[in-house]
């Protein structure tokens, strides 16, 4: 992926980042106190109009995260095949169980 | 690892490929072949224990010749691999380095998920992540790891959804009703899509788990062509099956599968434009968020079983060959 559809896809997730610090303040503030595991006696979560920006940010991946996208991975081993034959240069394939550009 | 600066560098002077190994390994398409050929020439050539996995990252001329390989994702081992890689590049016969044919774009027997792709419907990327919590979670990759997916919908499932609610709400004055998302589609994006796969991939849930799913879509705005919900809804999923948990107990040790509950209450909020011209979904944002609680087999769950938050984002999925992707959970999808 190219630094022009990193730009777009970073615009995308609207990366908004904020500390996690943050982000519990404000869940602890709109009454989402059941985070601790080992305490039965709090309330269920609530995800509100209040935390949605909050929830949303923190879970959507950073730019630096995103960073490994940046090299260009064609989405399959066959495609590099033919641009290895193009381009005359080696493949690099990095295989995994889930597709490492998906789900691993 | 591959954003280390000594990887990224001599990446450069390869093709960069990634794709998924299962169908890799046990396909028969010329694809296919290809790779298992590379792959029994790498590190796990033969293995059949304690897996039969290939994966890992496999340097290779286009003719299939291995130049080196490794399962590691320490940046200073993988850079030597490739290091190593390129020695052996360089010395490799030009009549070694490639296929004897020019290969095709598409070989005709190539079957991939990705021709599933919804060119005219609606591709959604899907990110999980554990939200806040009280109590350590560790300072290794665990702690702040996500993962992404992707979920796709054909042109007549989002005719069926939202479509049928941009119609609905044509002509209608301000307070339009509330249109509910089809029972099979909101069944699905919770069995498929609000899993727990934050550290790893995890089945889709089993329908019967799904003990509640709504997602209501209200009408916000329209201009012009373009029609504007809120979505709100919720899910709760709860249900008992019997597998092995990698982790729980140590390595080499008898495993035997177990019985684990796996649960996930979720709120959902979001919303999506719809333009009634081009029949497309422009502008799509779901957020699910509550507890989850349970482990899979490769989930990575076997020490924090929770119940803990987790949260999920869906948005649209960009179009880029990277984000074309199949959805892990396709073979749930019915299909």
């Amino acid at each position: 992926m190219g630094a022009a559809a990193r730009a777009r896809y970073a615009l995308g997730m609207r990366i908004l980042r904020i500390p996690a610090l943050t982000l519990a303040a404000v869940l602890l503030g709109a009454g989402w106190t059941a985070a601790a595991a080992d305490s039965k006696s709090e309330r269920p979560p609530v995800l509100t109009d209040k935390t949605y920006e909050s929830v949303r940010d923190h879970v959507v991946p950073t730019e630096e995260e995103l960073a490994f996208r940046s090299a260009g991975w064609l989405p399959s081993f066959w495609e590099a095949v033919v641009r290895g034959h193009e381009e005359e240069k080696p493949i690099l394939l990095w295989a995994m169980n889930g597709h490492p550009l998906g789900c691993t | 690892m591959w954003n280390d600066d000594r990887v990224r560098d001599l990446l450069e002077r390869f093709v960069p490929a990634a794709d998924e190994v299962g169908r890799l390994q046990r396909g028969e398409d010329d694809e296919c072949r290809l790779f298992q050929q590379v792959a029994e020439q790498g590190h796990h050539a033969g293995r059949s224990q304690p897996t039969s996995t290939r994966q890992g990252i496999y340097a290779t001329a286009p003719s299939g010749r291995l130049l080196a390989s490794i399962n590691h994702n320490d940046p200073a081992r993988v850079a030597q691999m490739l290091r190593e890689a390129l020695g052996a590049w360089r010395k490799l016969p030009e009549s070694e380095r490639y296929l004897p044919e020019t290969p095709p774009a598409r070989p005709a027997n190539l079957r991939r998920l990705e021709d599933r792709y919804p060119e005219d419907g609606l591709a959604l990327r899907v990110v999980s992540r554990d939200l806040p919590r009280r109590g350590d979670r560790g300072r290794d990759w665990r702690a702040a790891a996500w993962n992404i997916d992707f979920a796709w919908f054909t042109r007549a499932e989002v005719e069926s959804w939202i479509g049928a609610a941009a119609d609905a709400a044509d002509g209608a004055e301000r307070d339009a009703a509330p249109v509910e998302t089809p029972e099979a589609l909101i069944r699905r994006i919770a069995r498929c899509h609000l899993v727990d796969q934050v550290r790893g991939q995890t089945p889709a849930f089993r329908d019967e788990w799904v003990r509640e799913a709504s997602l209501r879509l209200v009408r916000e705005s329209a201009e012009e062509d373009a029609v504007t919900f809120r979505m709100a809804g919720r899910v709760r999923i709860d249900g008992t099956g019997r597998w092995i948990v990698e982790g729980r107990v140590p390595r080499g040790a008898p495993q035997e599968p177990a019985d684990e509950r796996l649960t996930f209450e979720a709120e959902l909020l979001g919303s999506v434009t719809f333009d009634r011209a081009t029949r497309r979904v422009t502008a799509f944002e779901l957020v699910a968020a509550g507890p989850r609680s349970g482990a899979t087999r490769y989930n990575g769950r076997h020490d924090d079983p929770g119940p803990a938050p987790m949260g999920v984002v869906l948005t649209l999925a960009d179009g880029t060959p990277a984000e074309r992707v199949a959805p892990a959970q396709i073979w749930s999808y019915g299909w």
